[in-house]
């Protein structure tokens, strides 16, 4: 596969978490809005992104019997630096993303692309992968997080929708309302991505 | 070399590595971070407690040591050259942890100037209504030998209906804080000079 393919196969056919339904802990909690789902999508495509080039850097240097030990601290380390400086810049976004930030490092997405991609491919391709994957996970992040915004508050990164006499449907910002949404989209999902039955 | 002693170095070397890289981005992020902190959780509150200072509250804090291993944060309020009151926050046990109240003391009368309500997490809609003004209006101007209790419990204070809990953290700070103000006024005085 080309660099390009890498890339555009995390925004459509391998599109977590609608195609390969990983990490979905995030998904569910911090779609309560745009804001929210962009900053963790904008985390993960950065973790994702580091960890597997220095993953595949490394693939050579790293034995295979502590590989997934190995994986952990590198991802570990990305990610206690994305939350450092979230803090320290962007303090109001870490505080509603909250638990979900440090949690990053047992998003199997991540793992799961070290394991199945960065260890085994060179870094470039290694890079593509989780630029795209990253960013097919932020894709979805804000098509539920703008479902839920919308319908759930009324707005739409935070300026109002519907004007002032629209009833937010507080349902969709809550839990059930995530379950709810994701089955929805991934219904959706799988109606659009059936495999075309040739007719008799 | 023998394959265990390559996995243990290699393991150790990038676990080295990793946790050399996040000290020093923990050391050259620390002092933003904990103004971040500052400015967004206890700044709200000391300037509406210290309404009508004209100084640059947050970077004329002064952090004053009281004995061993008790250092605050205080916040002094100058109108003009003339300090007229100070900011401390002190924190009582609610339903949901720490309840953290900042208390502004008038320095002329000696009486409360307001409180604030800094950190929470107390039931939405239920605890959190503490931080309305509602409820925070009402120790203005109170003294700090005022019996610093929930009615029910025979003290002074109104409670937030349905919130007892997280009243009674709110006044177990204030009476922690009088208590403390009354003990190192002077210090505190000759500390914010």
């Amino acid at each position: 596969m080309s660099i390009a393919q890498e890339f555009t196969k995390g925004l459509w056919k391998e599109i977590p978490p609608f195609r390969l339904v990983l990490g979905l802990c995030p998904t569910l909690a911090v779609t309560t809005s745009v804001e929210n789902a962009i900053g963790m999508g904008v985390s993960v495509i950065f973790v994702l992104a580091c960890s597997n080039m220095l993953i595949s850097l490394l693939r050579k240097v790293i034995p295979k019997e502590v590989r997934i030990a190995a994986y952990i601290v590198v991802i570990a380390t990305f990610v206690v630096a994305v939350e450092l400086l979230m803090k320290a810049f962007f303090f109001s976004l870490s505080e509603s993303l909250g638990i979900f930030i440090p949690l990053i490092v047992v998003n199997c997405i991540i793992l799961g692309r070290a394991e199945a991609f960065a260890g085994k491919n060179g870094v470039l391709a290694s890079a593509a992968d989780g630029v795209g994957i990253g960013t097919g996970f932020t894709l979805s992040l804000m098509s539920l997080g703008s479902l839920r915004e919308i319908f759930g508050a009324g707005t739409f990164l935070g300026m109002s929708v519907f004007g002032p006499n629209f009833e937010p449907f507080a349902f969709m910002q809550q839990a059930p309302g995530a379950f709810v949404c994701l089955g929805l989209m991934l219904g959706v999902m799988n109606i659009l991505g059936r495999p075309k039955v040739a007719k008799a | 070399m023998p394959d265990s002693v390559r996995i243990v170095l290699a393991l150790s070397i990038i676990c080295l590595v990793s946790g050399t890289a996040l000290g020093g981005l923990y050391n050259g992020t620390k002092e933003r971070i904990e103004i971040q902190v500052l400015e967004n959780k206890q700044m709200p509150a000391v300037r509406a407690v210290m309404e009508g200072a004209d100084n640059d509250l947050l970077n004329d804090r002064k952090s004053l040591d009281f004995g061993e291993k008790t250092k605050r944060i205080v916040f002094p309020a100058k109108k003009g050259s003339d300090l007229f009151g100070v900011a401390l926050e002190f924190s009582g046990k609610g339903f949901g942890g720490d309840v953290g109240v900042m208390m502004g003391i008038d320095l002329k009368s000696g009486k409360l100037a307001g409180i604030g309500i800094t950190t929470m997490s107390e039931t939405p809609g239920v605890g959190t209504r503490a931080k309305e003004a509602t409820f925070t209006k009402q120790f203005k101007g109170m003294s700090l030998d005022a019996n610093f209790n929930v009615k029910a419990d025979g003290g002074v204070v109104d409670a937030v209906t349905g919130a007892t809990v997280t009243s009674r953290a709110v006044c177990s700070a204030l009476r922690d804080g009088a208590k403390f103000y009354k003990e190192n006024k002077d210090k505190i005085l000759t500390g914010i000079q």
